[in-house]
């Protein structure tokens, strides 16, 4: 080693304190130094010229600089090594000023030895210290500015005049970002649109910018000048074929509130934020299927109908109810509603009635409807087996697919478990007779009392002209229960006493009638059995007997209750032991009480026999109704179709049974449960995947994959105003009993419109379909999928944002609970000549200009309080002095206050502004406010103090603006974590350095601009943008960059490939790589340097550049 | 400022009169910018302490901590970030555990176990960083020299 | 501990192979020279019975009889130039402290595949030949 030793006096600063002299003679004592020289500032020209001659001269190859901070000029000192090509590492430090003359100036015989030791220690490293190597990384020219704001559009203009690519990602859908939403600006009074609209115009003209908006940066990886980032786009359902005619927002009938216009008044489901977006197309607000139409097992869009009822256009609502579901009218009356039970609005009050209004608009556009006949366009036919509600919808499925379809059914008539399971006062046969009917109308052929096994086989059709056969026989008896008695006259068994009922066939009860069972063909029983008793004049004598309890029964809770006012007798927790007969007739029932037990697998708690409790029950009729079973007569020439435990054997995905060809659904080969609605469910699926075989293509699932649905957060619902749901009309319990009659009544138009504005529009997009009808372009496309995109980038401009403060937070400021309390940003809406109220100012409780305004300041902001921020918010003063002066412009004879905390207006012409405002008549309070509370007229009492007269005041107001503080947005949030960027207060953006490198981030090739750094007015933001877009500008134009020389690396023939330092390193910097043999691998562009895994590394292979072992202990030992 | 300054100049006695040698790992980022306030504001420090500049506290290992022992020191400290303010994420964590094996390797061998320390500080904290310096000499002041075979 | 994937997949080579407690070895026996231990931890991920793991805690003795240009060995000088006394006793680690963790070997359930030795860059772990006629009945491969 050949070693020069420099020392500083630094004018004095080290001089004054240490000999240098002395210090000098010491230094030369070291083993390898050569030369010794000092000088006043050592940093300057006249220092460097010194080390320029010495390096020269006496040709060293270590330098070591004593003098001040290593963190001060240790850069310098650097630089001249690397200039005279001995290496930036070349140079050791000794800090003879803050370490030593600065803090032991009263005691300068030990700081001499002390300069003495630190000399020494410097020149002990120096020995130590080598060159570094460093790799080149080439730049790619182009940037990614994420945040399609002010400051995103203008750090993009800017690049793209620098001949640099952009990529300019926006997370909502247009770009513009808050200044968008302005009226006007300070302190010149200019239409901030008038600013903004040629900006968003020329960026998207310009062929350099790439603008992608609704879409979010997913991961940002790869080192600076090559980033990689993987973006997502989200689906924006409308195509560039959109015209902007706005014919699809009339259709929609989707009405949400605005987050463009910050809640001062709604959009529709489909939208366009304002009339000059970019890109110029709506875009619709689909958040998934609604949980209504997710748990309807045909897939109907639920919210779609409720929401054109509400809106009261009936004919499309039937249309849309109507369109996977043939019996709307009677699944109406009769569904067993999962929707309604998913329904969000019950965890408000009650679920909405969907059923009943789909049974209203069912019945009242239903019998109008004409349809007609579909053309056959395929060859093939169909045979369905079956006419209950899974073979008819099959078939109705079929036809309008373009096949023949024929539908074979045992029985005289048609309808299934619809016609001859459901009694007439819930189902009246008419109701049910109307659609049928619109299914034949489309073409289905009808063979009623043919006999599958019997008059005809399926084999047999198969082998005659039909391509496919859909089997939906369903469950035709009542399953076989062991009881003593069962063969006794008057016992009935509830599937075949309905049928015959159903049938029109003579049926007939005794005085008392007890059914077993708890399920809806028990109840149907029993209050047909009722209704058997009253219209032969007798009294009613039904019991209904049931194992468990009311909250176990399946029946629907609605039905029942009907029943019991019906005189239904309910004996719960008893299992029937034996039917007791006298001459081969039932005299009664004997039962045994029973007591709840742990639950079983259906999750229902099990009935436990009380020993010895037996009790009678007197009867000449019992009905048994417990349970359905298969009749397996079409099993006759059907080949390779099985049946197990009551079901057809059958493919869940597809359908399709053991034999090719042949399907099967509904009840007798249940995929979920035996309700009408999976029936039909199940006859739409089995259609589907009947087409897909006879078109010879593969067949697959075609269930539709399960997506998440969309629910309005705990939050939202808890802001929603409980009410409750419209009741439905019952006959009276006399008229009713008597007769046949509906026992349920619809909805009048009335109803039905208020009841369906209960919806909260849980998916937003109701996939009504309404506005695809709407679109004279052909421009909305409902199935389009999120898309993954990756771009490589030389830098990145973070350009995200802030929000306003949520002024909830201030509880007694009731924001959110008095309409008449706005936030500042809400009030530059009211204001906008684009806004809702087309730039007039109305309060929003009664729309009257409002007389009395007060404006509060530091919402939010300068606020110590866990509710608040600490920080200023910087524009809200003059934010406030803006919309004041506005206001006093167009309405001189308003009353304005504002209450400050301080009236803080630095920047150019503010304080004028703020002056000139004050003399329009604004007045201007110091003080804090309490409390705002409402009066009955909506009108506003603010309790506030005057901080300045000590006064403590209260005044009415018609308005309230709370100028709300600024926040960090969620995008900058996010951001922030994708591209591991450190957050500071309120979530803003941390700067590298807050004076020197004010828009760099901590990591490099990555610039943050705007709001998203902190609070700050349009033209800072707009300053910012330029100064990191030159930023990017001078990066990208160095060609490339050099690696950092303080980095990990890892000598090949120490490392033992444990792995240790890839798990310890926080930047993922380091990598095992090698198969069988590994050994650490350090991406010199990642890695930052923090030296964790060389002090971690068990075998010593990892060293940090600069940082050796060797180096820190040679410092040490000294 | 100046006179606590100077109250504090004077090294408390040992008793065996002797100066201590204390070496400290400061960390770029923090420690070290707190120690070059402190330096500007000319604040008085005892003259026992011998820093070391380190990227990072992470960079800081068992065996630097006790061979700065076995070579001369009487006492080691670390100061870093405050936690959670790692420049690096999670250097500072890094270095509090490996302090803490030290010292219980101390401890092992009957060594007192305050003879090596962490503090952590933000780059602004000029009176944390006095604070601790002064805390580490008269920490190490108090106890006898360490005996070395 | 429930055998690792890689424990299993040695098993299905391997018909009739069972952990050592209940048919003695299916290969060799493990034998540690813990002076020799670095504290990589490549034995106990290689290990697929579960036999050998890093563990919580740390004998200060380690340091001392490691090699002394090792960088334990480094330490084991430091310690030793000012230690009072000998080390009393294992040390608990914590949680961040990579490389000074004593390995656990638990011979009951080593099955003799090697894995450790074979891993070990040091020779710390050592995989000695068993006998023949030592080896469990049930091993047929």
């Amino acid at each position: 080693m050949r070693c020069g030793v420099f020392l500083c006096e630094c004018g004095g600063n080290i001089s004054g304190v240490l000999d240098l002299d002395s210090l000098a003679d010491s230094a030369r004592t070291h083993d390898g130094v050569v030369s010794i020289s000092r000088n006043q500032f050592m940093c300057g020209t006249e220092g460097r010229r010194m080390i320029e001659q010495a390096v020269e001269e006496r040709g060293l190859d270590r330098i070591v600089i004593g003098a001040c901070s290593r963190r001060f000029q240790g850069p310098t000192f650097e630089r001249i090594a690397r200039e005279l090509r001995l290496g930036e590492n070349a140079v050791a430090f000794g800090n003879l000023r803050e370490g030593c003359s600065f803090i032991h100036r009263d005691e300068p015989a030990k700081a001499q030895l002390k300069a003495e030791k630190i000399v020494s220690a410097a020149v002990a490293r120096a020995r130590f210290q080598s060159d570094l190597p460093r790799g080149r990384t080439f730049l790619h020219r182009s940037a990614l500015v994420v945040g399609g704001g002010i400051a995103g559009i203008t750090a993009a203009e800017e690049l793209s005049g620098a001949g640099i690519d952009v990529h300019l990602v926006e997370r909502e859908q247009s770009l513009g970002g808050y200044m968008a939403r302005l009226s006007k600006t300070f302190p010149t009074e200019d239409c901030a649109m008038c600013s903004l609209a040629p900006q968003l115009t020329g960026a998207a003209l310009d062929p350099r910018i790439h603008i992608r908006t609704l879409t979010d940066v997913t991961e940002i990886s790869g080192p600076p000048g090559e980033f990689r980032v993987k973006l997502r786009q989200r689906p924006r359902f409308v195509s560039e074929a959109c015209v902007g005619c706005d014919d699809c927002t009339a259709a929609c009938p989707v009405s949400v509130s605005s987050e463009f216009e910050l809640g001062v008044t709604k959009r529709k489901a489909i939208s366009r934020p304002f009339a000059n977006a970019v890109p110029s197309l709506y875009a619709i607000d689909k958040r998934g299927p609604a949980p209504c139409k997710s748990a309807c097992p045909a897939g109907t869009s639920a919210q779609g109908y409720v929401a054109l009822v509400a809106e009261g256009r009936f004919d499309e609502a039937y249309r849309v109810a109507s369109g996977p579901n043939p019996f709307p009218s009677v699944c109406g009356r009769i569904c067993t509603h999962p929707c309604e039970r998913a329904c969000a609005r019950g965890e408000v009050d009650e679920p909405v009635a969907i059923a009943a209004l789909k049974r209203f608009v069912a019945d009242h556009v239903g019998p109008e409807t004409v349809i007609e006949k579909v053309p056959v366009i395929h060859s093939e036919k169909v045979a369905i087996i079956g006419a209950g509600p899974a073979g008819l919808t099959c078939a109705r499925d079929l036809a309008k697919l373009g096949y023949r379809t024929t539908v074979f059914e045992a029985l005289p008539v048609a309808g299934g478990m619809l016609k001859t399971g459901i009694p007439d006062y819930r189902l009246p046969k008419d109701v049910l007779e109307r659609e049928i009917d619109q299914i034949t109308a489309l073409g289905v052929e009808l063979k009623l009392g043919q006999r599958a096994g019997k008059d005809f086989t399926v084999d047999g059709l198969l082998e005659n002209g039909y391509g496919a056969a859909f089997l939906a026989v369903g469950l035709q008896k009542s399953s076989e229960v062991e009881i003593t008695g069962a063969e006794l006259e008057g016992t009935e068994r509830a599937v075949e006493f309905l049928r015959r009922l159903n049938l029109g066939k003579s049926v007939s009860v005794g005085d008392r009638v007890v059914v077993i069972g708890g399920g809806d063909v028990a109840l149907d029983a029993a209050r047909s059995a009722i209704r058997l008793q009253q219209t032969s004049g007798r009294e009613p004598n039904v019991t209904l007997v049931y194992r468990r309890t009311r909250a176990e029964m399946p029946a629907l809770g609605e039905e029942d209750e009907q029943a019991i006012e019906e005189g239904l007798k309910v004996e719960f927790l008893v299992a029937p032991l034996e039917i007791v007969g006298k001459k081969g007739r039932v005299s009664a029932l004997k039962l045994q009480r029973c007591k709840l037990g742990e639950p079983d697998s259906s999750g229902r708690r099990r009935p436990v026999p009380i020993e010895g409790d037996v009790t009678e029950i007197e009867a000449d009729t019992v009905v048994l109704a417990i349970g359905q079973d298969i009749v397996c007569d079409f099993l006759e020439g059907c080949e390779d179709v099985s049946v197990e435990k009551g079901q057809i054997r059958i493919d869940r995905d597809t359908l399709m049974t053991g034999k090719s060809g042949v399907f099967a659904g509904g009840d007798a080969a249940a995929t979920g449960g035996w309700t009408a609605i999976e029936a039909i469910a199940a006859g739409t699926r089995a259609a589907h995947s009947i087409h897909n075989y006879l078109r010879g293509e593969k067949l697959f699932e075609v269930w539709p994959a399960k997506a998440a649905e969309a629910r309005p957060s705990a939050e939202e619902l808890a802001r929603r105003e409980v009410g409750q749901r419209i009741p439905a009309v019952l006959l009276d319990r006399s008229d009713r009993c008597a007769s046949w009659a509906e026992v349920v009544g619809g909805y009048s138009e009335e109803e039905a419109i208020a009841e369906a504005s209960r919806c909260l529009a849980c998916a937003v997009c109701s996939e009504c379909e309404a506005c695809v009808r709407a679109c004279p372009a052909g421009a909305i496309e409902l199935d389009q999928q999120e898309e993954t995109e990756e771009l490589a980038v030389g830098a990145i401009i973070v350009a995200t944002g802030h929000k306003e403060f949520d002024a909830r937070r201030k509880i007694p400021l009731g924001f959110g609970r008095f309409s008449n309390v706005v936030t500042q940003s809400q009030l530059a809406r009211l204001l906008a000549p684009s806004g809702p109220t087309a730039g007039e100012l109305e309060r929003p409780s009664d729309g009257a200009v409002p007389k009395k305004i007060f404006m509060l300041q530091c919402v939010g902001s300068r606020d110590c309080t866990s509710s608040g921020n600490e920080h200023c918010s910087a524009i809200c003063c003059l934010f406030a002095t803006l919309h004041a002066s506005l206001i006093k412009q167009h309405y001189p004879d308003v009353d304005i206050t504002i209450g400050y905390t301080d009236l803080r207006a630095p920047g150019k012409s503010h304080e004028e502004y703020y002056r000139l405002v004050q003399e329009r008549g604004v007045r201007y309070v110091r003080g804090r406010v309490g409390e705002v509370m409402e009066e009955a007229d909506k009108s506003l009492r603010v309790r506030f103090e005057d901080t300045v007269t000590k006064r403590k005041n209260e005044e009415l107001f018609d308005l309230v603006v709370l100028s709300a503080g600024l926040e960090a947005s969620a995008g900058t949030t996010e951001i922030a974590h994708v591209a591991g960027l450190q957050q500071g207060s309120a979530g803003f953006i941390k700067e590298y350095h807050p004076k020197l490198k004010p828009v760099d981030t901590q990591r490099a090739g990555i610039f943050v601009a705007g709001t998203a750094q902190g609070p700050k007015n349009i033209p800072d933001t707009i300053a910012q943008a330029k100064a990191a877009a030159a930023r990017v500008v001078s990066m990208l134009s160095a060609g490339f960059v050099l690696t950092p020389a303080q980095v990990a690396s890892s000598n090949l023939e120490q490392c033992i490939g444990c792995g240790i330092c890839e798990s310890v390193c926080p930047q993922g910097a380091v990598k095992l790589s090698g198969g069988d043999n590994p050994h650490s691998v350090v991406d010199a562009n990642s890695c930052r340097g923090c030296g964790i895994c060389a002090a971690e590394c068990p075998s010593g292979a990892m060293t940090l550049g600069g940082y050796s072992d060797e180096e820190i202990l040679a410092e040490v030992m000294v | 400022m100046t006179s606590t300054a100077a109250e504090n100049t004077r090294a408390p006695e040992t008793e065996d009169g002797a100066e201590r040698k204390i070496v400290a790992f400061f960390c770029r980022e923090c420690a070290y910018a707190a120690a070059d306030a402190t330096g500007n504001a000319r604040v008085s420090l005892p003259t026992t302490i011998r820093s070391v500049l380190v990227p990072c506290t992470g960079r800081v290992s068992p065996l630097h901590l006790l061979k700065a022992l076995a070579d001369g020191a009487d006492g080691v400290y670390v100061a870093g970030c405050l936690e959670g303010q790692c420049h690096y994420r999670e250097g500072n964590l890094h270095a509090l555990d490996r302090i803490e094996f030290s010292r219980a390797l101390l401890e092992s061998v009957g060594v007192e176990p305050e003879r090596v320390q962490m503090f952590t500080m933000s780059a602004a904290d000029s009176p944390k960083f006095v604070a601790a310096a002064r805390k580490m000499h008269e920490t190490i002041s108090a106890l006898p020299p360490l005996k070395r075979k | 501990m429930p055998l690792t994937a890689r424990g299993e997949a040695i098993f299905e080579r391997l018909p009739g192979a069972a952990p050592r407690e209940s048919t003695g070895a299916i290969g060799c026996q493990i034998v540690r020279h813990e002076e020799l231990c670095i504290g990589c931890g490549r034995c106990a991920s290689a290990c697929p019975s579960g036999a050998t793991l890093k563990g919580d805690m740390f004998d200060p003795m380690q340091l001392y009889s490691a090699p002394p240009d090792s960088r334990r060995g480094a330490i084991g000088t430091a310690l030793r130039a000012i230690a009072r006394h000998q080390p009393s006793g294992s040390i608990a680690v914590p949680e961040r402290v990579s490389a000074f963790r004593t390995i656990v070997f638990d011979a009951s359930r080593c099955i003799g595949c090697g894995a450790c030795a074979r891993a070990c860059p040091t020779g710390a772990a050592e995989a000695l030949p068993v006998p023949a006629e030592e080896i469990g009945a049930g091993v047929s491969g």
